[in-house]
C-alpha cells in the first residue's frame, strides 16, 4: 500500500450481487487493506453516499438492475470530481473497458481476477494523489505568476501616473519662481536671487527626471514590432545628435547593418543613448572616435558601440544600468543617469543581453545582442 | 485690427494667470476673457445668463482636462456649429499622448500646444500665438 496513505481508505461499492460483495470484501482484507466501505446499489443511494461518505476510491460493477457502471462514473465526475473510478466486472468486454479507460475511468478489475484488485486500488491512490500534488503546484505557480503580472502592471501605472500627476504641480512651482526671478530682478538682493535661482534649477532638473521616469516606464508598455533597418535608425541618431557631433568634432564610424524585427522607437532610443553617452563621455582634449559594429553569431546579432572615451571603473559594472546612478557630478556631465537603464531594458525587451568592457583613460566598448527575428 | 477678444478655457488658476501676464505684455490690445470649464465656456459663446452681451471670441484658447464637460467635449460641440466653428480653437494642454492629438486635429482643432514648462517659455509660446494668429493670420470679421 501507498505509504503516504495515512488513514482507513474510504470505499464506496456499487454492486447488487451479495456473492459479488463477498468475495470482494475478501479480497479487500485478504490483501492487508486498511479500509472502510459502504455499498449501494442504485443511483439515489450512491449519489448520496457520494455526498456523505466522500469516498477516497469507487469500485462499480458494469451492469446493474435499475443503473450502471457509465452513468455511476458520469455522477462522480458531476459530485465528487477527481474521485478514482474502477470497473469491477464479470461481463464487460476488453473494448468496453477500452472506451471507458479513453472516457476516464482510472481501472478495471475482472471479477475472475478479483485478487488484482488491492494492488490495482493502490496504485489508482498513488497516480491520483501524484496527479492531485502535481495539479496543486501547477495552480500555485500560475496564481503566483498572475499575482507577479498584476503587480508589475500596477507598478507600471503607477510609475505613469504619478509621474503625469506630478508634472502639473511642479510646472506651476518652476513657472512662478521663475516670474518672481524675472518680475523682481533688481528689485531682491543677490542672495535671494541665488535661492530664487537653486529652486528653479531644482523644478526644472525634477521636470527632466520625471520625463525621463515616464520614458522608462512607457518601454515596457509601449511596444510594436515590425521589420526595422538598423543604418536608417542610425542615420537619424546622427540627425538627432547632429549639435553636439559638430560641438565635440566626433568622428563616427558605422559597419553594415542589419535589418531585423524590433520595435523601431526603442531601437532608435538605444541607439541614440549609446551614441550620445559616447560623445558626451569623451575624453577632454581628444576628438571622439566611435565604432559601431554588427555581427551575425548563431542564434543573434551581436552589437558593439566603442568611443576612445574617459571608460568606466571596473566596479562601477553593476551600477550604471541602475535607474538615476551616476557617476559624475551635474557639473562635470549633466543629464539624469536614465540612460543606460532605459538602454538595458530595450535590450532585455528585444530578447537580448547588454554587457561592456572599458579601460579607464582608454575607451568604453558596449556590447549587445538582439534576436533577427522576434516574436 | 483693434482690440482682440480671446477666451481662455481652462481650470486651473495658476495656468489663467501665467496666461493674463503673459497677454498683458502684448503689443496688441487685447480682451482676454476666462471660462473655467466646459459648460461656461459653452454659455459664454452662446452669451447665455450671465455672459448676455458679451462679444463673441476671434481666439479660443481651450484645456483639454477640464472638469466635468472636457475640453474635446466642448471642441466638438463648437465646432460642430455653424457659426462658432470659424473661431480658430487652440489646444493648450500637458498631454503629449499621440491620441489626444489625433482626436483633437480630428474634432477641427486650428493647432495643439503643449502647455510650456517655465514662465520664460510660457511666454514665448503666447508671443508666438499673437504673432501668427494676430499678425501672420487674417481672421474672419466677427
Amino acid at each position: 500500500m501507498d505509504p503516504e496513505w495515512k488513514h482507513p481508505v474510504k470505499i464506496l461499492i456499487l454492486e447488487h450481487e451479495p456473492d459479488d460483495i463477498e468475495l470482494l470484501q475478501y479480497e479487500l482484507r485478504k490483501g492487508g487493506l486498511q479500509y472502510t466501505s459502504q455499498v449501494v446499489q442504485e443511483r439515489r443511494s450512491f449519489e448520496a453516499a457520494l455526498r456523505d461518505f466522500r469516498p477516497d476510491i469507487v469500485l462499480s460493477d458494469y451492469v446493474l438492475p435499475d443503473f450502471d457502471g457509465a452513468s455511476a462514473f458520469y455522477s462522480t465526475g458531476e459530485i465528487a470530481p477527481d474521485t478514482p473510478f474502477i470497473i469491477v466486472s464479470g461481463t464487460i468486454g476488453e473494448e468496453n473497458a477500452v472506451e471507458l479507460i479513453k472516457a476516464g475511468v482510472t481501472d478495471y478489475v475482472l471479477k475472475d481476477k478479483m485478487f488484482t484488485v488491492v494492488t490495482k486500488i493502490a496504485r489508482a491512490l498513488k497516480e491520483n494523489r501524484e496527479h492531485k500534488e502535481k495539479k496543486d503546484q501547477e495552480e500555485k505557480l500560475a496564481k503566483y505568476a498572475h499575482e507577479l503580472e498584476r503587480s508589475n502592471r500596477e507598478l507600471e501605472e503607477f510609475a505613469y501616473v504619478a509621474s503625469h500627476d506630478l508634472q502639473e504641480p511642479l510646472r506651476m512651482i518652476g513657472s512662478f519662481l521663475q516670474l518672481l526671478e524675472r518680475k523682481y530682478q533688481g528689485k531682491l538682493d543677490e542672495e535671494a536671487h541665488e535661492y530664487i535661482h537653486y529652486a528653479v534649477d531644482g523644478a526644472f532638473r525634477m521636470k527632466r527626471l520625471i520625463a525621463d521616469l515616464l520614458n522608462y516606464s512607457r518601454t515596457n508598455r509601449e511596444f510594436t514590432l515590425e521589420q526595422v533597418d538598423i543604418a536608417a535608425i542610425i542615420r537619424d541618431v546622427l540627425k538627432n545628435l547632429a549639435a553636439s557631433i559638430q560641438d565635440s568634432g566626433a568622428m563616427i564610424l558605422v559597419d553594415e547593418m542589419p535589418q531585423l524585427t524590433a520595435d523601431p522607437d526603442q531601437m532608435l532610443r538605444l541607439f541614440q543613448n549609446l551614441i550620445g553617452n559616447a560623445i558626451k563621455f569623451r575624453k577632454e582634449g581628444a576628438t571622439p572616435v566611435i565604432n559601431i559594429h554588427a555581427r551575425r553569431d548563431d542564434a543573434h546579432w551581436l552589437f558593439s558601440v566603442q568611443d576612445n572615451g574617459i571608460g568606466i571603473d571596473r566596479q562601477y559594472a553593476e551600477k550604471i544600468f541602475v535607474a538615476f546612478k551616476k557617476l559624475h557630478n551635474n557639473a562635470r556631465f549633466e543629464g539624469t543617469g536614465i540612460g543606460l537603464a532605459i538602454v538595458k531594458k530595450i535590450v532585455e525587451r528585444h530578447g537580448g543581453k547588454i554587457w561592456f568592457e572599458s579601460e579607464p583613460g582608454q575607451g568604453t566598448t558596449f556590447y549587445f545582442t538582439l534576436q533577427p527575428t522576434n516574436v | 485690427m483693434s482690440s482682440i477678444n480671446i477666451l481662455l478655457v481652462e481650470d486651473n488658476p495658476g495656468d489663467i494667470l501665467l496666461a493674463r501676464i503673459a497677454f498683458e505684455k502684448s503689443r496688441f490690445e487685447i480682451n482676454f476673457q476666462v471660462a473655467t470649464d466646459g459648460e461656461e465656456a459653452l454659455d459664454f459663446l452662446y452669451k447665455k445668463g450671465k455672459f448676455a452681451g458679451v462679444e463673441t471670441p476671434d481666439l479660443i484658447l481651450l484645456d483639454l482636462n477640464l472638469p466635468a464637460k472636457s475640453g474635446s467635449e466642448v471642441l466638438a460641440d463648437l465646432k460642430s456649429d455653424e457659426e462658432l466653428k470659424v473661431i480658430p480653437v487652440i489646444i493648450l494642454t500637458t498631454s503629449q499622448a499621440q491620441w489626444d492629438i489625433i482626436q483633437c486635429y480630428k474634432l477641427h482643432a486650428n493647432c495643439f500646444v503643449n502647455k510650456p514648462f517655465g514662465f520664460d517659455s510660457f511666454d514665448k509660446v503666447v508671443t508666438c500665438i499673437e504673432d501668427f494668429w494676430f499678425s501672420v493670420v487674417r481672421l474672419p470679421k466677427n
